[in-house]
C-alpha cells in the first residue's frame, strides 16, 4: 500500500466498491448526472467524517446508502430555495374555481399508434419528475419511487401525514399534466 | 333544484376533492365515507376515472423503471477522489 492516510485509502475503496451503486441510486432520483456525482462525493466525505466506523463490508453499502438518502433530502431542501424553473411555474391549474377540470383528461392510448408510445411513458415520467418543485419531488421520490411507507417518509421530511398527502397529490397531478402535455404535443 | 338532484350533486362532489381522495387512496385505505365518495364520483365522472387510472399508471412506471447501467465514469471518479483529498488535506 502507498503512504496515503488511511481515510483516503478507505474513501478510494468505498468509491471503487460502492460508487456505482450510490451513483445509480442518485441518478434515478435526480435524473441529473452532475448533481448525482456531487451527492456521491458529499456522501463519501460525510462517511469519512462520521464518528461511526463500520468494518463489516456487507453493512457498509447500507450505511452509505443511508447517508446518501439524507444528502438527497438536503439537496431537495436546498433546491426548493434556489430553483424557479419547475413545473409549478409552467403548468396550468388543472381545476377551475368550482373544482371541476379546466381541460378534461384525454385518453393517452386511444388508438393503436399511441399504444406503441407506452414505452415513451417511462422516459417522460422521469423527465417530468425531474422538473417537479423540489419539495414535491422529495415526497414523490421517497413514496412513489422508493415506495417507503408513509410514516417513514413523514419522519424523514419532518412533515405530518396530512401534509405529505397534499404534497403527493400535487406532485402526482403535476406529473399527469406534464405527461399529457407531452403526449398532446407529440400527437401527429 | 329537486331534492333528488341536490342529493346526487352532494354525493357527486367536486372533481378536485375526488382526485385528492383518489391520490390518498394510493397511500392507504380511506375511511368508509370517503371511500364511498370516491367510488361514487369515479363511477359517475369519466374525466376523474380516466385521471385516476393515469395516476396509477404513472406511479407504476415510476416504481418499475430502473435505468440500466448508470455508472460513474473514470473522470467522475477522479474528480471525486481529488475533492476528497482536498478535503482531507486542505493545505
Amino acid at each position: 500500500m502507498t503512504d496515503q492516510p488511511r481515510d483516503i485509502r478507505t474513501a478510494d475503496h468505498w468509491l471503487d466498491e460502492h460508487g456505482d451503486a450510490l451513483f445509480s441510486y442518485a441518478v434515478r432520483r435526480l435524473h441529473r448526472r452532475d448533481a448525482a456525482e456531487d451527492l456521491v462525493q458529499d456522501t463519501l466525505l460525510a462517511a469519512l467524517q462520521s464518528a461511526r466506523r463500520i468494518d463489516d463490508d456487507r453493512a457498509i453499502r447500507g450505511w452509505l446508502m443511508g447517508i446518501l438518502k439524507h444528502k438527497l433530502i438536503d439537496h431537495f431542501r436546498r433546491e426548493s430555495v434556489r430553483r424557479s424553473d419547475s413545473l409549478s411555474d409552467v403548468s396550468v391549474e388543472p381545476f377551475n374555481a368550482d373544482g371541476y377540470w379546466n381541460r378534461p383528461p384525454t385518453d393517452w392510448f386511444d388508438d393503436p399508434s399511441r399504444r406503441a408510445q407506452a414505452s415513451e411513458l417511462s422516459r417522460q415520467t422521469r423527465d417530468c419528475q425531474s422538473r417537479l418543485p423540489p419539495t414535491l419531488q422529495a415526497a414523490y421520490v421517497l413514496r412513489d419511487i422508493d415506495q417507503e411507507d408513509v410514516d417513514s417518509v413523514c419522519h424523514q421530511l419532518s412533515i405530518s401525514a396530512n401534509h405529505l398527502a397534499v404534497r403527493l397529490y400535487r406532485a402526482r397531478l403535476l406529473l399527469r399534466e406534464c405527461i399529457e402535455s407531452y403526449l398532446k404535443a407529440s400527437r401527429p | 333544484m329537486s331534492l333528488f338532484s341536490n342529493l346526487i350533486g352532494r354525493l357527486h362532489g367536486r372533481c378536485d376533492h375526488a382526485m385528492n381522495l383518489a391520490s390518498r387512496q394510493l397511500d392507504g385505505p380511506l375511511p368508509l365515507v370517503s371511500r364511498a365518495r370516491v367510488w361514487f364520483h369515479l363511477a359517475t365522472c369519466r374525466a376523474c376515472a380516466q385521471a385516476t387510472r393515469q395516476l396509477r399508471l404513472v406511479r407504476q412506471h415510476a416504481a418499475d423503471t430502473e435505468p440500466a447501467g448508470d455508472r460513474l465514469d473514470e473522470s467522475a471518479k477522479a474528480r471525486i477522489r481529488s475533492k476528497i483529498r482536498q478535503n482531507e488535506n486542505p493545505d
